[in-house]
């Protein structure tokens, strides 16, 4: 007993004075100083304070699901990202500096955003980030970057983290309730009466659910709701259940991977009719998994993957998709890509337009004076201070195994 | 609906019960537990899809060099890691980091090789349902409780009737007396590791039209599986099967009538309440410590 | 051995290479605390260590696997976080009361867990795990199920705020040393003696006299409790908690994380937390190709130290004493 408490006095004593020894004051201060430091205490001011860059390049941060369930979507964001830094840098940089990207994978958990945050923020010393494309990894990491004064442009849809009183946390693609407002829309002009839900069990599911019910109109009855883990492959008792409501219009709230297995098996398990659902119905994937099941699904996108380069929907687009293709060999095959690029093209133009870039509130200040950018999404307007720089998102449906906007579908096929 | 229903149950459950008996009978042969199985499974289902599809093989060829493959990939991980973990004098807890390593190299690699996509598994009979007695069903999913029962035959009469069969179920019980007889107690534990991640790959073939392919498809059905295995009575072959159907209609009848959002919950207590009651599992089987 | 306590002259000797270990591990330390990111993985390193010392004591010194312990390390967290936010209760006393729940659901799984054996172990340790973290996605009235909860409060002392990761990491350090503290005592007392027994053959400690179920819920107990105390100091270091962090991923690392420490030691949870940890964070260089980097490394590992880094760390001492041994005699 003496021995190892006497092992363990020594460990302190070494550990504290050499610590001690070595810290900084500033550092010193939030460990010894027991009362008279109370807001602005330890650690995480002592980041911000030298945020400055360091040499001729400008450090720029980007964390996504890079491995775990949602590699693909992280992969995207990051390679949408890539190309827009590449482009920046290509076009004289800003204001002449180089932008570098720091990327690092949160591992699709909100531990792995905290610690890749604070990498990026302390040892990095990034002066912006692109945020995850996973929304409750943003929110995770919120209070770092909202200490430190680092911009975050986040790629996830979720509406938890904008008009939610951030300072430096903006989303460089569409709210999620602007595509939930679409397809509801489109459910309202297709008569839809009887919804039956069918969601995944995670924040983009639950959170979407919930925007969407908001949305809908009272001619609308839910008359089924269902659910499934993010793990499940078989959903055969939820479809059961579905089908047997008699619903004449399923809403599907899911991811990529797990939507275009539902759709096949609401298909297999013989129900016919319309499908609706957010962007994650939209990308390129859900034809070629779904095939012929994928016919009659209407969602709601900000911008959607086209069959061809051709097909893009705006000149901006349409440049994106060239230069994706020629820098990677291969079309895109998730809109998170785009959220990827806009974001770090928001970065880009802030940086551009502030007059210091070592003060967080000059860039903010930037970023809210973005009124009219040309993304790919849409046109960026930062200027209210929400967050959110979109306004619209529109519905599409697939059609021949293309996806065609529901407006013009509608004209040729009126219900 | 209840057909519909049933088929899915059983289908689900002769899934989770083949993966299932490949545990048994490596815990059966070698006393040590693998985590490795789901991941064998989604390896089989890209090896398939690779023959099936992008090589244009014929679905019976594909299948048949899945499971040559998958049963050298199993002999191979006993045989050369296992074996050589063990010759090293690690303790067999050991063995399970080791398949949990495995398992992670195996999503990975099947990451880098097929890439992150799901990836489509084209339609086998060309018709998405066909209509028994009213009800639409997926042929696919006929197809995979046909293999399953396939399999579970052949799987019975190779051990039951067989010269091989019969030396590995020697070899399972008393190890020192088999070898004392002549029979090569190393083969069998290898082909034991073998026979299990055939199973699982081929069971990958057959569900990949119905599932998709994706590299964490085999993470919940081994989890499943495994849970199948156990409350059968660890070992014992059959029970994995009875187990497995029993887990594939609670999970699927609670979700369908009683609740989709707490059906693990209830399929897991369902499982602890069999387990304080038999907890020795639904089948008592002795096997090598 | 009695001798040698009364006399440090002695116990410096005995003891040096622990010591010099030690004197190592607090210079390293040290540096690391003066980066706030390098003080974040020092909190994480003793967080785990407490959560992967309970392991052990179940499952080294017990011989009883866990898959679950993600269950107790969410039991913890979301009990701490939720007595705080709602009833106002200060972290520092809901910590102890998450780890207490934590206490009260080991030893409920344990009746039954005390029955059964290897993998019917192994199995309703997953099935636990598993339904904790059903629980927590589907109960959003209590949880806020998926979305996870933000603004938990800071761990307060005596009017002291642990605000930052460099001041966190003195109160885990301490949470840490009176946990191998703790440890040690258990494991040199009877009741240690007792679950070696259990472990060794349970049938003979039966005959000896010990209760064996006793023992084995003895152990679940304490596990749990340490599980769930790492995950309240876990949620209040990070101030954010949801499902995603409480996964069988998170199980299978505490598991990975003893098994590659060594079993049955003193120090091997702490080597084990301390290596996964830093290696997690050395490979983000990989991006994607880090999990397959780490498991390579892991089976590379494995093979080169059957028994974990503790087991190298016995024969290179055994080794090096050996040598000088000789030299001693020689000279």
């Amino acid at each position: 007993m003496k021995k190892v408490l006497t092992l363990l006095l020594t460990l302190c004593m070494v550990l504290s004075l050499a610590a001690c020894g070595g810290k900084d004051a500033g550092n010193d201060a939030g460990s010894s100083n027991n009362d008279t430091s109370a807001p602005a205490d330890t650690g995480s001011d002592d980041a911000s304070g030298d945020a400055a860059p360091s040499g001729d390049t400008i450090k720029i941060g980007l964390y996504a699901t890079i491995t775990g369930p949602n590699a693909l979507a992280g992969e995207m964001a990051e390679k949408g990202a890539r190309l827009a830094i590449k482009e920046v840098n290509e076009a004289g940089g800003v204001n002449g500096q180089m932008l570098e990207l720091v990327v690092y994978d949160d591992k699709s958990t909100p531990e792995g955003a905290v610690r890749a945050v604070t990498r990026m923020v302390d040892v990095d010393q990034v002066v912006a980030m692109v945020g995850s494309n996973s929304s409750p990894n943003i929110v995770a990491a919120s209070q770092i970057t909202e200490d430190a004064g680092v911009l975050q442009i986040g790629c996830g849809t979720s509406p938890s983290y904008t008009n939610a009183g951030y300072q430096y946390i903006f989303r460089g693609t569409a709210n999620a309730n602007l595509p939930n407002a679409a397809f509801v829309d489109a459910m309202t002009q297709m008569g839809v009466t009887k919804v039956a839900i069918l969601s995944i069990a995670s924040e983009n599911g639950v959170s979407g659910v919930n925007s969407t019910k908001e949305l809908m109109p009272d001619s609308m009855e839910i008359v089924c709701e269902e659910q499934y883990q993010p793990t499940d492959t078989d959903f055969t008792g939820q479809i059961a259940k579905v089908i047997a409501s008699g619903a004449d219009g399923v809403i599907l709230y899911g991811t990529t991977s797990d939507s275009a297995l539902a759709i096949k098996q609401l298909r297999s398990n013989g129900y016919t009719g319309y499908i609706y659902g957010p962007e994650a119905l939209g990308v390129p994937d859900i034809i070629n998994v779904g095939g012929e099941a994928a016919e009659n699904v209407i969602f709601g996108s900000g911008a959607i993957i086209p069959a061809s380069i051709d097909d893009a929907a705006n000149d901006v687009e349409k440049a994106m998709l060239t230069a994706f293709v020629e820098e990677y060999g291969e079309m895109p095959v998730s809109d998170v890509v785009y959220r990827g690029y806009d974001s770090a093209k928001l970065i880009a133009i802030a940086l551009q337009n502030t007059s210091d870039i070592s003060d967080p509130d000059a860039i903010r200040e930037a970023v809210l004076g973005i009124t009219d950018h040309e993304g790919i999404a849409g046109t960026y307007n930062f200027s209210d201070g929400s967050g959110d720089g979109l306004t619209t998102a529109r519905a599409y449906i697939v059609n021949g195994g293309k996806n065609v906007l529901f407006a013009d579908w509608l004209a040729e096929n009126p219900q | 609906m209840l057909l519909t229903l049933v088929i899915g149950a059983l289908m689900l459950g002769g899934i989770y019960g083949l993966v299932g008996m490949g545990y048994g009978l490596i815990y059966k042969a070698s006393g040590l537990m693998t985590l490795a199985q789901g991941d064998m499974l989604m390896i089989g289902a890209f090896l398939g899809l690779t023959f099936y599809k992008t090589l244009g093989l014929p679905f019976l060829v594909s299948l048949l060099l899945v499971m040559v493959i998958m049963f050298a990939l199993g002999m191979f991980i006993e045989r050369v890691l296992v074996t050589s973990l063990l010759a090293k004098g690690a303790q067999t807890v050991y063995v399970i980091l080791c398949t949990i390593a495995i398992s992670m190299l195996l999503q990975n690699g099947a990451m880098f090789a097929w890439g992150s996509n799901v990836m489509q598994f084209p339609s086998i009979f060309g018709v998405s349902s066909v209509n028994i007695l009213g009800y639409e069903i997926m042929p696919e999913r006929l197809l995979a409780l046909g293999v399953g029962i396939v399999a579970m035959l052949a799987l019975h009469f190779f051990m039951q009737k067989s010269k091989f069969g019969t030396s590995m179920r020697a070899a399972a019980q008393d190890e020192l007396a088999a070898s004392a007889l002549g029979i090569n107690v190393p083969l069998t534990k290898g082909a034991a590791w073998g026979i299990a991640s055939m199973l699982a790959g081929s069971i990958g073939v057959v569900v990949g039209p119905i599932f998709g392919v994706y590299t964490a498809m085999g993470s919940l059905i081994g989890q499943k599986a495994f849970a199948s295995a156990v409350v059968g009575g660890y070992g014992n072959m059959y029970g994995a099967i009875v187990g497995g159907i029993f887990f594939g209609f609670v999970e699927t009848f609670v979700s369908a009538y009683v609740t989709s959002l707490y059906k693990d919950f209830i399929s897991f207590a369902i499982l602890i309440i069999v387990m304080i009651f038999m907890p020795t599992g639904l089948f008592k089987e002795q096997v090598m410590e | 051995m009695q001798t040698l306590k009364s006399n440090p002259g002695a116990f410096l000797k005995k003891n040096r290479y622990t010591l010099l270990a030690l004197l190592v591990v607090a210079c390293v330390a040290a540096w690391m605390l003066q980066e706030r990111y390098l003080s974040m993985i020092l909190d994480y390193i003793c967080i785990y260590t407490i959560a992967v010392t309970g392991l052990d004591i179940l499952f080294g010194y017990t011989g009883q696997v866990s898959f679950g312990h993600a269950g107790f390390y969410a039991i913890g967290a979301y009990t701490s976080t939720l007595l705080s936010i709602n009833l106002g209760i200060p972290p520092i006393i809901s910590i102890l009361l998450g780890a207490a729940l934590a206490l009260f659901f080991g030893i409920l799984i344990a009746f039954p867990a005390s029955r059964l054996v290897k993998h019917f172990l192994s199995l309703l340790t997953i099935a636990f795990g598993q339904m904790v973290y059903t629980y927590i996605v589907g109960a959003a009235w209590l949880t806020r199920g998926p979305s996870g909860i933000t603004g938990i409060p800071k761990v307060s002392l005596f009017g002291y705020t642990f605000k930052g990761y460099q001041s966190y990491f003195w109160l885990v350090l301490v949470a840490v040393i009176l946990v191998l503290l703790m440890k040690r005592n258990i494991i040199n007392s009877r009741v240690g003696r007792a679950f070696i027994a259990v472990r060794e053959n349970p049938h003979a400690a039966a005959g000896m006299g010990i209760n064996v179920a006793k023992y084995k819920i003895m152990a679940f107990g304490i596990s749990a409790f340490l599980a769930g105390m790492a995950g309240a100091f876990y949620a209040h270091m990070v101030g954010f908690i949801s499902p995603d962090t409480f996964t069988s991923t998170q199980s299978n690392m505490f598991m990975t994380m003893l098994l590659f420490g060594g079993i049955a030691t003193i120090s091997g949870s702490l080597i084990g937390a301390a290596i996964i940890t830093v290696i997690t964070e050395l490979l983000q260089s990989f991006a994607s190709a880090q999990t397959l980097v780490y498991a390579g490394f892991i089976l590379v590992v494995l093979f080169c130290l059957p028994n974990g880094v503790v087991g190298l760390w016995d024969k290179a001492r055994t080794m090096f004493l050996k040598r000088l041994g000789k030299k001693e005699v020689a000279s």
